[in-house]
């Protein structure tokens, strides 16, 4: 048998390399669908948007409240038709609660806290569609009439 | 006795190919399958997005005042139960194909709006719903659609829109909630 010719090893070897180099770069190519298919989907399940528009609507709904005359049928309105409709087409369970220290359902005259200038009505809004559950504190100030 | 070393390259050669045929066996017996397409949960994003911005848009007052009407309560105001719709229809595929002007948009967004509201007549609650606004092609492609995506947005009105009897729509301040599904065509 022949001896091996062993020039040209350097050759052999770069070209291992490389090729070695090649297949890491493609399993790197070959992750980025399922990336970026994985991200698509937390930020499509995760209610952004849902929790978003509950916030905006309470603190919409609590900012008329003081000046409101009818103001403990605004927040049943408000407090059954987010709970049925969130319950019944967004699959999830919602609500609110105001001055949780006097009587958690409706917005009392003393707030929850207050200082020299100001009444603090505390608005505890919840959100949970089994996945995701959210609870904010929110402290809504009032200026006290002197 | 002299080992033999001649032939070294040989079998770093075949030990080399051995390990790849190994790692090229473990890659593909260990790869998961994803049925879907690839990239369809991520246009699906974007197309979610782009309808959460435009109903928030459409639901900002013009006045500063909270709990004003929108224009988009201003619009279910006065779409009445006879009346099409003739607002809704205009602006929001005007808005989900607004762009920048620096890219071609294709405009192939399709959409079916239904409101949902609460109804307290006679003691009994029960949710209530119809058909508030739909694209004027919605009901030819829904021979070809992908699947649609749902975005809801709770908007405040300060009555029942037009036509509707006490024991359909309560005639009160209520939030109602807006369901639209948008598809590709």
């Amino acid at each position: 048998m022949e001896t091996l010719n062993d020039e040209g090893q350097w050759i052999v070897m770069m070209g291992f390399l490389v090729a070695i180099g090649m297949f890491m770069l493609a399993i790197v190519i070959s992750q980025a669908p399922l990336v970026g298919q994985t991200t698509a989907e937390s930020v499509i399940e995760f209610p952004k948007n849902e929790v978003q528009d509950l916030r905006g609507k309470l603190v919409s709904m609590t900012s008329t409240l003081p000046d409101d005359t009818n103001r403990l049928t605004l927040q049943k309105r408000f407090r059954e038709d987010i709970a049925l409709l969130s319950m019944s087409r967004n699959n999830a369970i919602a609500g609110f609660g105001i001055d949780p220290l006097n009587n958690g359902n409706y917005w009392h005259e003393n707030g929850t806290y207050k200082d020299i200038e100001y009444t603090y009505h505390q608005i505890n809004i919840y959100y949970n569609n089994g996945i995701t559950k959210y609870n904010e504190n929110l402290l809504l100030p009032e200026k006290i009439q002197r | 006795m002299v080992m033999n070393d001649e032939g070294q390259l040989y079998t770093i050669e075949g030990v080399t190919a051995g390990i790849i045929m190994l790692v090229t066996a473990f890659t593909i017996f260990n790869s998961g399958i994803v049925y879907t397409p690839g990239d369809a949960h991520i246009s699906d994003m974007q197309i979610q997005q782009l309808g959460y911005d435009a109903l928030l848009m459409m639901d900002t007052p013009g006045e500063m005042a909270p709990l004003s009407a929108s224009p988009l309560a201003l619009m279910i105001l006065n779409k009445s139960k006879i009346n099409p719709d003739t607002e809704f229809v205009h602006s929001f595929p005007h808005y989900l194909s607004l762009g920048t002007g620096t890219t071609d948009i294709v405009d192939s967004l399709e959409y079916n709006a239904t409101i949902y509201h609460r109804v307290t007549h006679g003691g009994v609650e029960k949710v209530q719903s119809y058909l508030f606004s739909s694209s004027p092609n919605s009901e030819v492609s829904l021979l070809t659609r992908e699947p649609a995506i749902s975005v809801t947005r709770y908007v405040w009105l300060p009555r029942s829109p037009t036509g509707y009897g006490a024991s359909e729509y309560d005639n009160e301040k209520q939030l109602v909630l807006l369901e639209v599904l948008i598809w590709r065509r």
